[in-house]
């Protein structure tokens, strides 16, 4: 049966025999929802790269001690959240938001520069966040998670998580307020 | 029956927006908002600062991402991942390689040149996927 029809359970157990075409297919099944939710984690191409791609050897490396008792994508998504809390992310200066390119109006349409600036508030409001907050915040968001995965991935109680998410919604709030206020979201 | 105090209802907006709520707690929050503009106006500002956060595109995963992870996992010390047989394999190998590599220096020995293209080649290690790939299957 060829690797791309078998499902994450079957593949593993072959790549846990050292059979690395195996393992390619998980990684090109899993590579883009990966890169994503790390991406938004460091809000660096660079940086989501090369933690995505520690993220699939250290599961490669590991894959003898995975028992099965969770998805394979949950696994994953573990190593990744250890891998990336244990990440100094590069913040930018506040004064550099304001120098953001300004839009061309040759090439880029204002509407496509409002969006771009506002994209560009938002991530940089995302990096003030402390890692943890962070975390529960994009599980949220993004991966759409109940409290109870996220709290299960994150080693946390689910009322940690309810809190985690309280401050960071509130965090966020305080530190978008000056750009709401000039009209920028 | 009394609605619930405001300073309650704002600590369960972030439960509420994520329907984590239960029934009753829900039906409490819905019936405050409905008659308090203020906790209203907070629960609104919840919501647009998710959907804000939800507008935020991420960028397309790099070409030969797949390439190159599986490179990385290929320059691995083999006998950390591999199984028993594979690694055998591995060293037997590597054995012919060196058997090839005595060869060619004795005929570059021999011809008196120091440098050769087929000793850099022999040099340099096979990857893991070089060795074991199984005929390249599965693109
Ligand atoms: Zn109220």
């Amino acid at each position: 049966m060829p690797e791309t029809e078998l499902n994450d359970e079957q593949l593993v157990l072959r790549a846990q025999q050292g059979n690395l075409t195996a393992y390619e297919q998980l990684v090109r099944r899993h590579q883009q929802g990966l890169y994503a939710f790390i991406y938004r984690m460091v809000q660096n191409p660079a940086d989501a790269e090369e933690l995505c791609q520690q993220a699939f050897v250290r599961a490669w490396q590991k894959l003898a001690g995975f028992k099965g008792r969770s998805s394979f994508k949950t696994w994953l998504y573990q190593i990744a959240i250890n891998l990336t809390l244990n990440f100094r992310t590069r913040t930018r200066k506040t004064e550099e938001l304001s120098e953001l390119q300004p839009a061309d109006p040759a090439t880029e349409p204002e509407a496509d520069y409002h969006r771009r600036q506002q994209e560009e508030l938002v991530q940089q409001a995302l990096l003030q966040l402390p890692p943890d907050q962070r975390t529960a915040l994009v599980l949220k968001v993004y991966e759409n998670l109940s409290y109870n995965e996220i709290a299960r991935l994150m080693g946390r109680s689910v009322r940690a998580v309810d809190s985690l998410l309280v401050r960071a919604r509130t965090r966020l709030k305080t530190l978008l307020e000056p750009a709401r206020q000039r009209g920028l979201l | 029956m009394k609605t619930m105090k405001c300073s309650k209802v704002l600590k369960l907006l972030s439960r509420h927006l994520d329907r984590e709520l239960s029934g009753p707690e829900q039906e409490a929050v819905n019936r405050h908002l409905a008659e308090c503009a203020g906790c209203r106006q907070e629960y609104e500002l919840l919501q647009s600062e998710h959907r804000l956060l939800r507008s935020v595109t991420v960028p397309e995963i790099p070409p030969y991402f797949t390439a190159r992870t599986l490179a990385r996992i290929g320059a691995l010390k083999p006998a950390s991942l591999l199984p028993k047989l594979l690694w055998q394999t591995a060293v037997s190998l590597l054995v012919l390689a060196g058997i090839g590599l005595g060869i060619i220096l004795g005929s570059t020995l021999a011809t008196g040149s120091s440098t050769s293209p087929e000793l850099a080649a022999l040099n340099s290690e096979p990857t893991i996927e070089e060795l074991f790939a199984p005929g390249n299957g599965g693109r």
